[in-house]
């Protein structure tokens, strides 16, 4: 059973190279980005709280989407649930297979083939060596590069390198999917055989995390909104009520935790 | 998978172990990266890795003949004393310098992913051992040349090499970390590099005046070059190597794993 688990989670960013008193406290007053904290520390130990008290819980079924402002937070949550943070208080629990989907380029090299990419990725993406070879051919086809696929990545144009990283990277059946933002690449054509396949990718994952702007489209794919403001999370409520969420006034206390 | 804020001292131990345990698990991955580095280095170019072999043979060639008359050492002995020292070095100076460059090359896979940091200093062991295996030639070639078999002594070679491994593997995890957070690192450690160079015997054979001196009896370089070099030729493992090698790693890994389970958490924020 797929299950997420975060209780109280909180992440700070320690600040490198960049200490000021009177930014502070200019940045103290700007409506976007997390909340400084740390004042009266050793310079070098000046941190952002990233996250603060943050506390969800998701099972199978559950599609939850993410909103809220620039910096608020949304893509270092994901990144948590993707293992790349590890937090500074609280924790993260998560129980099944985890495919993100928060930059398809990762692990690409440009200068490798098309065939060594789909290694590569699949390997990054968590894969074993057995699993790529029985996925590439599917994946191969699926991108409809033919023979370009023996050519290096870095001879494609844009649009047939985001084919190959976005069909690699949906290759991988995981039971919890995370994506910032709506993935859309390719031409009219692939574009439509994308969202097939993305759709069916979201269909077949237990639960679905994404951090979107786009309330039309967390309608049409979510069951559940969360919002976050200034690095704290708002309770989690249906999605029919996605704007009322949004319109709400900013709840985040500005009593920001001292840092770490 | 449960990631935790940090509760103890003790208790992060567990995870630091965890990460080692499944950087193993990762080897394919490490594997592929460290190829896939080597590849694309040398796209394009025909003899791609061999150009190290043609640009330290040069080296040997040049040193191991020109050097033998400001020496006053026969070309017979000091040729192949300087092949094996300068194809170890290049495997050493390699891997200290490119160890540090290890996590910022992986950044992009470190801040996205849950992939364990130990991996990429994986990936970087690999692809140096990959070009050292490349050079080996040379030793062959040299030793061929001058029909110098000491017997199966030579075999000591092999665990003279796994001691470097072992040795290198702390070395590049523990400027890794250190050169993440400070980026004056990569310069400073090329600058110590060569006067390690100059100031050890890699490319001199220490005379019976310098045998004694600290660049030779506190100098872990010449050691670890010894315990490879010493075998090859004469075939025989000097003790004094183990004696300081062995500890050296034993307390280097001690060190790297103390300053790594307390920089775990923060080299993602530093990159």
């Amino acid at each position: 059973m797929a299950n997420i688990s975060v209780r109280d989670l909180s992440l700070y960013f320690p600040i490198i190279g960049a200490d000021s008193q009177s930014l502070k406290r200019y940045l103290k007053q700007v409506a976007i980005g997390g909340y400084l904290a740390g004042k009266k520390q050793h310079r070098s130990k000046q941190t952002v709280a990233a996250l603060s008290h943050v506390s969800l819980s998701l099972g199978p079924g559950d599609r939850l989407g993410l909103v809220g402002s620039n910096g608020s937070g949304k893509t270092t949550l994901l990144r948590c649930l993707a293992g790349a943070y590890a937090p500074d208080q609280g924790e993260v629990e998560i129980n099944g297979r985890v495919a993100s989907l928060l930059d398809l380029t990762m692990g690409i090299d440009p200068s490798a083939t098309g065939l060594e990419n789909i290694r590569l990725r699949g390997l990054v993406a968590g894969l074993t060596p057995k699993e790529i070879a029985a996925k590439t051919e599917e994946i191969a086809e699926f991108s409809g590069l033919g023979l370009f696929l023996a050519m290096p990545m870095k001879t494609y144009s844009s649009g047939m390198q985001a084919r190959l990283a976005f069909a690699t990277a949906t290759s991988v059946e995981a039971e919890i999917l995370l994506m910032d933002e709506w993935i859309a690449v390719g031409d009219a054509d692939f574009r439509k055989q994308a969202q097939e396949r993305l759709t069916s990718l979201v269909e077949q994952a237990h639960i679905l995390v994404i951090a979107s702007h786009d309330a039309v489209l967390l309608k049409s794919i979510c069951n559940k909104v969360m919002r976050m403001d200034h690095g704290q999370a708002s309770e989690i409520v249906p999605v029919d009520q996605i704007e009322e969420l949004m319109a709400r006034p900013s709840y985040a206390t500005p009593d920001a935790p001292s840092g770490h | 998978m449960l990631l935790a804020g940090r509760k103890s001292y003790v208790s992060e131990f567990g995870q630091t172990r965890r990460d080692f345990l499944e950087s193993f698990g990762k080897f394919p991955l490490a594997l592929n990266l460290a190829v896939q580095d080597i590849l694309s280095r040398y796209r394009g170019s025909i003899l791609g890795p061999w150009w190290i072999t043609i640009m330290t043979m040069t080296l040997v060639l040049g040193m191991g003949i020109g050097y033998s008359s400001i020496f006053l050492q026969p070309v017979k002995t000091l040729l192949p004393y300087v092949a094996i020292g300068l194809v170890v070095w290049g495997f050493v100076s390699a891997s200290i310098s490119e160890g540090g460059d290890a996590f910022v090359a992986g950044g992009g896979m470190i801040k996205q992913s849950s992939i364990p940091l130990p991996v990429f200093v994986l990936r970087t062991v690999i692809r140096n051992l990959i070009n050292l295996a490349h050079q080996v030639v040379i030793i062959v070639a040299v030793l061929l040349w001058f029909h110098i078999f000491p017997g199966m002594g030579v075999l000591w070679a092999v665990p003279g090499l796994l001691l470097l491994v072992v040795n290198m593997g702390w070395v590049g995890l523990l400027l890794a970390m250190i050169a993440t957070r400070f980026r004056d690192m990569p310069q400073i450690v090329t600058a110590v590099l060569q006067l390690v160079f100059f100031m050890s015997p890699i490319f001199w054979i220490p005379s019976a005046k310098w045998a004694n001196s600290p660049a030779v009896m506190a100098n872990p370089f010449y050691y670890s070059i010894q315990s490879i070099r010493e075998p090859l030729l004469h075939g025989v493992m000097p003790p004094q190597t183990t004696f300081l090698l062995v500890p050296l790693a034993v307390l280097g890994w001690i060190v790297t794993l103390l300053v790594y389970n307390e920089t775990r958490r923060r080299v993602v924020h530093y990159l």
